[in-house]
């Protein structure tokens, strides 16, 4: 795959007519010239991609060497496909070969070739039909695929065992299901003729099992290849008539999906050419008036390419060509009219923002690519290791995921309103409760994503959409603001922007629908609640087409900040999420789990038992999404640190195994995250420091009282401590002295001078010690000049602390 | 003692010594990678460095412990090693909220060096095709600071998803975290949290505190966002840990003995402290010190700064600090501000003082004004003068109350100045200042101690009781006796 052109930097592509017309000259595009050689793009094209650095030429049918970014090892792929994409401008379909190593001796078919270990081909592959897509610059090098009997007749050794494989079998994606002996040349004719009979072919072979369907008579391969080869004539007369006439007729040929892929290629250009146009247009407008600056549509853009990933590139482009109309839309009347609408003794202070024409980008911070290095470091670690990166990138939250089990009745809920409102172009409010972590705004963008798609196919009418999160806003005004560069395009104050955006709604006029998402919503107050009243006022209005989905933490929030009657009126459709339960965390763990790639599957894996364990000690707690994902994810590090400390002592062979992420590593995860660090804290405090908190507790029980004054911990300290002596305490003190004592250490004038009996009223550094207790936040003091009256009271738990200093020796004698 | 008298040292030796060891206890050196706990938690944090700034993944964490146990000295050691290791995939932005008190300040904070960033690299690779024009993440206007930030750390490599593996990491280190808490809607601390969940650029965000319960203060949604890590340093838990510990600053690091003349005297250098620490005959000041230290606050830079004075003053006929000199910094600490303040009080003052906190004594109450402690001031002189004449008869109370020593009783227009002047000194408080609202918070009255005249019945607190003057005052004060009930 290729994102773009750019990407494809160091390759070039032809189009070359291979099987239809072989003697037509190719037609030549460089990748980093202009797109524009995409249009002339015949019917049965194949692409061929030349690597400018070693004039590696590859198309479909070859075999690659495939190094994924992140994978530990490089892995043989079969072109199946190279085509300019849909989402990408070229994707290359790869279906995987397997090692031989990578599959578990006993998984093995019980074939006699396979009965020894030791005597395996080590550079047997075998077929898969697990398709996926690669990137070109993953492409490391060409390599020779033969069938067992081509293999028997060379010689392997070391020049070409690294890119020399035999491939006899077709196998599972999984490793574990193998098909019977086969004939890779075969295979591979098949797949000239046509790709998909291919496709078809190995999928029937390798997953057998998941056809249900009865089984078919079994096709030889050869058959299969004269059939088509007799279809393919008859077919082939007619466009062979066409080829002949001239190539702009190419165009019209071309059959099935390749001719919408082309058309929206060209719409895209089309509109990338006008927008160049209108940039230049507004740099001019902007030479004029250099007050008024128009938004930065990339921003927007860019926002909106966020938020709906999965949208390809020509819904995208035409949304953002609206938006340039719309702010092409003469800025003068546009400014006039917002003149019109805020009062004149505003109009003074009615200024546009400037907005920023290009915003800034770490991109430019982002370090160079040192390929050369990169692999190195990737190349020394072992694939188990992999596997953990990779386990953990999956169970990391801000893995995008392709579905969210346990969510499925809030989705459609969510999805019909929306619907329902878009199709009729009503006003709606949807608000949206439950506590954190449990999946509110995923679910809501995954209905919006669904929207945007259904958009496409021309299901739902367009509507625009906007997310504005109340914490992600400095101030709540803020989202007027917000709301309005939206609309308008206008950066403008806040102020001004809700005086536009009362006069917008109310007014009649022609426009899309427009969904605001307020994510945390119960922080978008104010004084007299403007804002949030206003999000929920505007889409009762006949004419504004808004719909808002509030969503926050809280039930009753619209009931605590907003007067019954205005409640009642808003018609608010309320909607609350619960907590996930213990099934359904199970379930997103597995789904994560499931997105693991093959070999990652088979190295490290997360028990069922630990799974569950983890889902059910969340889900009693908070039943949220994130908790559970993060305690899996800290104990797949600490398995992985345990895997690591035992490779390096042992020196084993774990490539063979896998390693299992077991409840132990889960308890010890969630241990780490309810455990306070309380209790060691304490322990390790100073003498004094103990002496402290013992006299506040002693306090406690004479007073009874949670707070006393300081003035009388003072007096306590000073009391137990005379009156106390125990063996064991002074044991260590009297190293210093027959003298020495505790008292003598802390109260005495001169520590130097045992035998002066001249004591301090206070303890050494008593203010400090205080202080910093509180600071540590085990006890809180009254900020008032002076020590006897302050009140002090502790922040821990009583029965913590004294769990702590009965343990210790020096002073569990005064409790 | 013998081998150390007889240690010949030049002064050249004397004095490179001197600097080398002043500039470790004055902070010019890392107490690291000799200790064994903090060695843990150094490799827990680098790992957590490491995964974000490798792996690409997000983390966050919180580090707590006490103040001088090491949380700034890992936290720099881990960044210097993972520098050298990844220099220039990753960057750091560190905050501390005693400075960025708030989250406009510290946004445009984060803007500022984020900016300062790009300018470096830029200048770096001007000759490069890279020029990048002149915009910042800083902007007039907060919102739009604020806005800028969010977008580029968050959908920084969407477009260019495939090149995930050159996106630089960010590694935030906030200082003093808990208070950043104190804001009621942490919105720094949510869109932080956030980034470091679902951002597709790689953050860490790695709060520091004192504060162990920090991880409670942190609101609902925050603490859903925050991974719930916690590392803890904390104080040397045994004597012996201590002082394994506290010595490292005072020896003389083995590298450097070929830059002495007399590699000797580095070697009995270091063994000097342990010599005094611990083979000493008799019981050294050092080793009180030690003890000391070890007892109250258990701090090792409190330790060195004690150690300080003594290190300064060896010179090349005296090589190693006396142990006499040891004792010099505790001793001229102040032990007590309130017992400073009563030594230095003269005696009328002294008297109205003991005469108040008698009176509080007696009747249990709080709060006394002037009168009453004049009232009982006076009764007290009385008594006081009754009494050192009752004892004497005969001849010699005759000779004696012809010399009768009577103190003289002041005015109350003269103890009232004495009054005015405790209360400026601090020893006498406004009583009543101190209220509580509903939730039990205390709302302190700003204008505490700003009075400059007391009038004569206002109610105030005396911040010392009638046993702690009895407990520091010499046996020999005549008033002594004043002060038992």
């Amino acid at each position: 795959m290729a994102k773009s052109a750019r990407d494809l930097k160091g390759w070039e592509y032809i189009i070359a007519e291979a099987k239809v017309a072989e003697n037509d000259s190719p037609l030549k595009g460089v990748a980093s010239g202009r797109r524009s050689s995409r249009r002339v793009k015949a019917a049965n094209e194949s692409l061929v991609l030349k690597r400018e650095m070693d004039d590696l030429e590859i198309q479909a049918g070859d075999t690659v060497l495939v190094h994924q970014k992140g994978a530990t090892s490089p892995e043989i792929a079969f072109i199946k496909e190279i085509k300019f994409g849909n989402d990408n401008f070229i994707d290359i379909v790869v279906s995987w070969f397997i090692r031989i190593q990578d599959i578990d001796f006993e998984d093995l078919p019980k074939a006699e070739e396979y009965s020894s270990k030791n005597d395996l081909i080590q550079n047997e592959l075998f077929i898969t039909m697990y398709l996926e897509g690669i990137f070109v610059s993953e492409i490391v090098e060409k390599v020779n695929v033969l069938s067992l009997d081509e293999f028997k007749d060379i010689l392997i050794d070391d020049s070409n065992t690294s890119n020399t494989f035999m491939v006899r079998r077709g196998c599972s994606s999984t490793g574990e299901e193998f098909t019977n002996v086969l004939n890779y040349r075969e295979l591979t004719n098949l797949f000239h003729k046509d790709p998909n009979e291919f496709v078809e072919y190995v999928r029937a072979e390798t997953v057998r099992s998941a056809y249900n369907s009865p089984k078919k008579e079994k096709v030889d391969i050869k058959e299969k290849i004269e059939k088509i080869e007799s279809k393919k004539k008859s077919r082939r007369r007619s466009p062979i008539v066409r080829d002949s006439s001239d190539s702009s007729n190419e165009e019209d040929i071309s059959d099935d999906s390749g001719d919408e892929y082309k058309g929206l290629g060209e719409e895209v250009e089309n509109e990338d050419g006008e927008d160049e146009e209108e940039d230049h247009d507004v740099d001019d407008d902007e030479d004029d008036k250099e007050s008024v600056h128009l938004s930065d549509s990339e921003e927007e853009f860019a926002g909106g390419h966020r938020n709906r990933k999965r949208k390809s590139a020509s819904p995208k482009k035409s949304t953002a060509k609206v938006k340039r109309a719309k702010a092409r839309l003469s800025e003068n009347t546009s400014i006039s009219y917002m003149n019109s609408v805020l009062s004149p003794s505003k109009k003074q202070r009615f200024k546009i923002k400037s907005a920023n024409i290009s915003k800034p980008s770490l991109a430019s911070l982002s370090p160079q690519k040192k390929k050369g290095k990169g692999t190195l470091i990737v190349e020394e670690m072992d694939k188990t290791s992999e596997a953990f990166r990779e386990i953990k990138a999956k169970l990391h939250t801000s893995q995008i995921v392709t579905s969210l089990p346990g969510r499925e009745d809030e989705f459609a809920s969510i999805y019909t309103s929306l619907d329902e409102a878009i199709e009729h172009g009503t006003g709606c409010c949807l608000y949206i409760s439950g506590t954190p972590g449990i999946g509110k705004t995923a679910t809501v963008r995954e209905v919006i994503a669904q929207l945007q798609e259904s958009v496409k196919n021309e299901a739902t009418k367009p509507f625009d959409y906007l997310e504005i999160n109340g914490l992600k806003l400095l101030s709540p005004n803020v989202a007027y603001e917000v709301l309005w560069e939206k609309i308008s395009g206008f950066k403008v104050t806040p102020a001004n922007a809700a005086i536009l955006l009362e006069k917008y709604f109310s007014t009649e006029e022609d426009r899309k629908p427009l969904v605001v998402l307020m994510d945390e919503l119960d922080q978008i107050v104010t004084q007299k609640q403007n804002v949030m009243y206003n999000f929920f006022n505007w889409p009762s209005y006949a004419t504004s087409k808004l719909i808002v989905i509030a969503v926050a933490n809280t039930m009753d929030l619209p009931e605590r900040v907003l007067s019954n009657k205005i409640s009642s009126r808003l018609g608010l459709r309320r909607m609350e999420f619960k907590g996930y339960q213990f099934g359904q965390l199970g379930e997103i763990i597995a789904h994560r789990l499931a997105m693991l790639s093959e070999q990652s599957k088979r190295r490290v894996i997360l028990t069922k038992d630990a799974s569950n364990f983890a889902s059910r000690k969340v889900s009693n707690v908070t039943g949220d999404a994130r908790r559970a994902l993060t305690i899996c994810r800290r104990a797949v590090e600490i398995a992985e640190q345990e895997f690591l400390a035992n490779r390096n002592t042992e020196n084993s062979k774990p490539e063979e195994e896998s390693f299992h992420i077991l409840i132990t590593h889960i308890s010890k995860a969630i241990n780490e995250t309810i455990n306070s660090p309380i209790s060691k804290f304490l322990e390790s405090l100073p003498f004094a420091y103990k002496l402290v908190l013992m006299a506040i507790l002693l306090r406690m029980k004479r007073s009874g009282l949670g707070e006393n004054s300081l003035g009388d911990v003072i007096d306590e300290m000073r009391i137990s401590l005379q009156m106390f002596t125990s063996k064991e305490s002074s044991q260590i003190i009297h190293q210093l002295g027959p003298n020495a004592s505790l008292m003598n250490m802390l109260y005495s004038s001169d520590i130097f001078d045992f035998d002066n009996n001249n004591f301090n009223i206070r303890i050494h550094s008593f203010k400090r010690i205080v202080n910093e207790l509180a600071e540590n936040g085990i006890i809180t003091q009254q900020n008032v000049p002076g020590e006897r009256y302050r009140l002090v009271h502790l922040t821990v738990s009583e029965e913590e602390i004294i769990s702590v200093l009965k343990r210790d020796k020096e002073i569990s004698g005064m409790m | 003692m013998g081998k150390f008298d007889e240690c010949q040292v030049s002064s050249g030796d004397v004095r490179r010594v001197r600097d080398q060891i002043m500039h470790q206890l004055s902070g010019g050196f890392a107490n690291f990678g000799h200790s064994k706990q903090l060695k843990e938690k150094f490799n827990e944090l680098y790992m957590l460095f490491e995964h974000t700034v490798n792996d690409k993944e997000g983390h966050s964490a919180l580090l707590i412990g006490p103040r001088s146990t090491g949380k700034t000295t890992i936290i720099n050691k881990a960044l210097e090693e993972l520098e050298s290791k990844y220099s220039g995939q990753f960057l750091t932005i560190r905050l501390n909220a005693t400075i960025h008190s708030d989250d406009g300040i510290a946004l445009r904070e984060i803007a500022r060096q984020l900016d300062e960033e790009v300018k470096r690299i830029n200048a770096f690779q001007v000759e490069l095709e890279y020029q990048l024009d002149n915009t910042n993440f800083e902007q007039r206007s907060i919102n739009d600071t604020f806005a800028n930030i969010l977008l580029s750390l968050d959908n920084n490599m969407h477009s260019e998803q495939d090149e995930a593996s050159t996106t630089i990491s960010i590694i935030f280190v906030i200082e003093e975290f808990e208070k950043f808490t104190n804001n009621n809607k942490q919105t720094l601390l949510y869109n932080l949290f956030d980034l470091s969940q679902s951002s597709s650029t790689a953050v860490c965000v790695l709060g520091v505190s004192t504060k162990v319960t920090t991880r409670e203060l942190l609101e609902r949604r925050v603490r859903s966002r925050f991974s719930q890590r916690i590392i803890t340093t904390s104080k040397s838990s045994s004597l012996e840990e201590f002082w394994t510990d506290a010595k490292l600053g005072l020896l003389f690091d083995e590298s450097l003995f070929n830059s002495l003349d007399n590699a000797e005297y580095g070697k009995l250098w270091n063994s000097y402290f342990e010599f005094l620490f611990n083979e000493c005959a008799q019981v050294t000041n050092f080793r009180k010190l030690v003890f000391q230290n070890y007892y109250t606050v258990k701090n090792i830079k409190d330790f060195y700064n004690s150690c300080m004075f003594a290190v300064s003053q060896i010179h090349s006929s005296a090589p190693f600090p006396s142990d006499m000199v040891f004792s010099k910094y505790l001793n001229s600490q102040l032990s007590n501000c309130v017992q400073g303040i009563v030594r230095s009080l003269s005696t009328s003052e002294l008297l109205l003082t003991i005469a108040a906190a008698r009176w509080v004594e007696k009747y249990e109450l709080q709060a006394i004004n002037f009168n009453l402690a004049y009232a009982e001031y006076k009764s007290m002189m009385k008594n006081y003068n009754l009494n050192t004449t009752s004892g004497s008869t005969g001849l010699d109370s005759k000779m004696i109350s012809n010399f009768r020593i009577n103190h003289k009783l002041f005015s109350s227009k003269i103890l009232r100045t004495c009054w005015e002047s405790l209360y400026k000194l601090g020893l006498l408080l406004d009583s009543g200042g101190i209220t509580t609202n509903n939730e039990g918070h205390i709302i302190t009255n700003a204008n505490l101690n700003k009075n400059l005249i007391i009038e004569e019945n206002k109610m105030v607190q005396l911040d010392i009781t009638l046993d702690e003057i009895s407990t520091f005052m010499d046996d020999h004060n005549a008033f002594k006796r004043l002060t038992k009930l």
